[in-house]
């Protein structure tokens, strides 16, 4: 091959492999590096053997289902209803009393009360719509992190989508660091709190940076960039800034590149222009 | 290009070893943080896997940083001793300081590529090998900056607020990206790529250039050192 054909060759790979690479890691990829295991919560129908391997695996029936005599059926009325929605989680507090307690505690169990209003479309959850109580298995700690993801994610999707695009988010979820923080790590499993407060939030910090002050609760993990924020939005003002600290160096990197790829593009044209009038 | 040929030198083994340390701290921290900017894509999953996870990965890029914090330590006080050595001022004569004629280069050379005129002749520093040198300068700064912010952000928001992490997140990530897309497309073929000197220009590993490409590239330099003996005779290699 002639060098120029080399050259044209060579440079059109570098070109389209950085491109490639850079569409690859926008289009086209799941939310998260591992499948997701399929969840069948809400299903009136137990399959017996899975349930013999879950955690609660042997247990009799009735112990949760304690008020059912065994030759009354349920009401087929509701079955359309979702059976984690029908099922009264107070069995739960029988065997996990501490649990039960710390749910009461957290914030969940006070939008469910009507003491604090809530904007998200879906009634608050309980036990059932977290721990799918017929076959839970013992997971990893990467499938805990899994896990969070997927459950919370459902009711708090952009905050899911904040975390993903934060450092702890993308070692954690996409890179399999499991050292790195979820969902609960932060705001709790049982006693789940929202912290708004910085006194409570640097206190959550401190458990993997211990020399936190309350100056690094200023960071926003889920940092939205916008310009047009909610006014009453608790971080209006960081999210106007951001955006304009973002714009900034989009622009930067964008009329860069543009104009010195022009300028290599224009190079390349001349220079083969030059080689092949020679010969 | 024959053996016998006339080389004279261009860069001396301190530029040369400080080059050697920016490519290879650049490389290992570029591809540490881009497998985690990028983390969803199967190339940095892979790639991460073969830095030993996010721990070996996260040790490879604060390694490079270090590196990278060394040269420029070394690159100060090399720009002392240049200084005080260097005959005459900085502004004049060859020099890697941006001037006027810079911008008139590179109209020059854009009309050139279109087939307007004929090819500009250089001076000993083109106006794109200052623009990469003082390209380094910046992102060094603000990549380095803000990196030290994310490598301690304990200690950083002792003094500032916490929003600057993640100022400091975007600006890193973004600067990176600008250097790493930069480097590998238009560095790449300025230095190597392009059909003069496809497909390795070695002078940056040997310090040394030919007369037919000292003639060539720095047309400038070449007349300069025709008038003056002295430079002629330091630069040429023995």
């Amino acid at each position: 091959m002639k060098r120029p054909a080399l050259v044209w060759c060579l440079t059109t790979a570098v070109v389209i492999v950085a491109a490639a690479m850079v569409l690859m890691t926008r289009c086209g990829q799941p939310i998260s590096g591992r499948p997701s295991q399929e969840r069948e919560f809400g299903s009136w129908y137990v399959e017996v053997q899975r349930y013999n391997q879950g955690v609660h695996g042997g247990m009799d029936c009735s112990l949760c289902h304690t008020g059912i005599d065994s030759d009354e059926h349920p009401d087929p009325e509701n079955l359309s209803e979702s059976a984690t929605d029908v099922f009264d989680f107070q069995a739960c507090a029988s065997c996990h009393p501490q649990e039960y307690e710390y749910y009461h505690r957290g914030v969940h169990a006070e939008v469910l009360s009507g003491t604090v209003q809530s904007e998200i479309e879906y009634p608050a959850p309980t036990c059932g719509h977290c721990h799918d109580p017929h076959y839970r298995q013992v997971l990893s700690r990467l499938q805990v992190i899994d896990a969070q993801v997927d459950i919370c994610g459902q009711c708090h999707p952009s905050e899911l989508e904040t975390y993903l695009e934060n450092y702890h988010g993308k070692t954690a979820v996409d890179l399999d660091h499991a050292d790195s923080a979820s969902c609960a790590d932060c705001h709790g499993s049982h006693q789940v709190v929202a912290l708004d407060q910085p006194e409570i939030a640097v206190q959550v910090c401190r458990k993997c940076h211990p020399d936190a002050t309350e100056n690094m609760v200023g960071y926003l993990i889920h940092a939205e960039e916008t310009l047009s924020p909610d006014a009453d939005a608790s971080h209006a003002r960081e999210s106007v800034l951001l955006f304009l600290v973002q714009l900034f160096f989009v622009v930067l990197t964008v009329s860069v590149l543009v104009f010195f790829y022009g300028h290599t593009f224009l190079w390349l044209l001349r220079g083969l222009h030059e080689k092949l009038r020679r010969r | 290009m024959s053996e016998t040929a006339t080389h004279y030198w261009r860069l001396n083994l301190f530029h040369r070893f400080i080059h050697v340390l920016v490519m290879v701290s650049f490389a290992g921290a570029a591809l540490s943080g881009m497998a985690l900017k990028f983390g969803t894509a199967a190339w940095a999953r892979l790639a991460m896997q073969l830095m030993g996870g996010v721990p070996g990965a996260a040790l490879l890029h604060r390694l490079c940083a270090m590196v990278i914090a060394f040269y420029c330590f070394l690159h100060f006080i090399y720009i002392v001793y240049y200084i005080a050595r260097r005959k005459g001022s900085i502004f004049r004569g060859p020099s890697m300081i941006p001037r006027p004629q810079d911008i008139v280069d590179l109209w020059q050379h854009l009309m050139y590529f279109l087939g307007r005129r004929p090819r500009p002749q250089f001076d000993r520093f083109t106006y794109w090998e200052k623009f990469d040198y003082f390209a380094v300068f910046w992102g060094v700064l603000m990549i380095g900056l803000s990196g030290l912010v994310l490598w301690f952000p304990e200690l950083a928001t002792r003094f500032l607020p916490g929003v600057a992490i993640n100022i400091a997140q975007i600006m890193h990530s973004d600067e990176a990206l600008l250097a790493v897309g930069f480097i590998l497309v238009v560095h790449m073929f300025n230095t190597h790529l392009r059909a003069e000197k496809f497909p390795i220009d070695m002078s940056i590993f040997t310090g040394k250039v030919s007369e037919e490409e000292l003639k060539k590239e720095h047309a400038l330099e070449w007349e300069a050192m025709q008038e003056d003996p002295a430079l002629m005779e330091e630069a040429r290699v023995k």
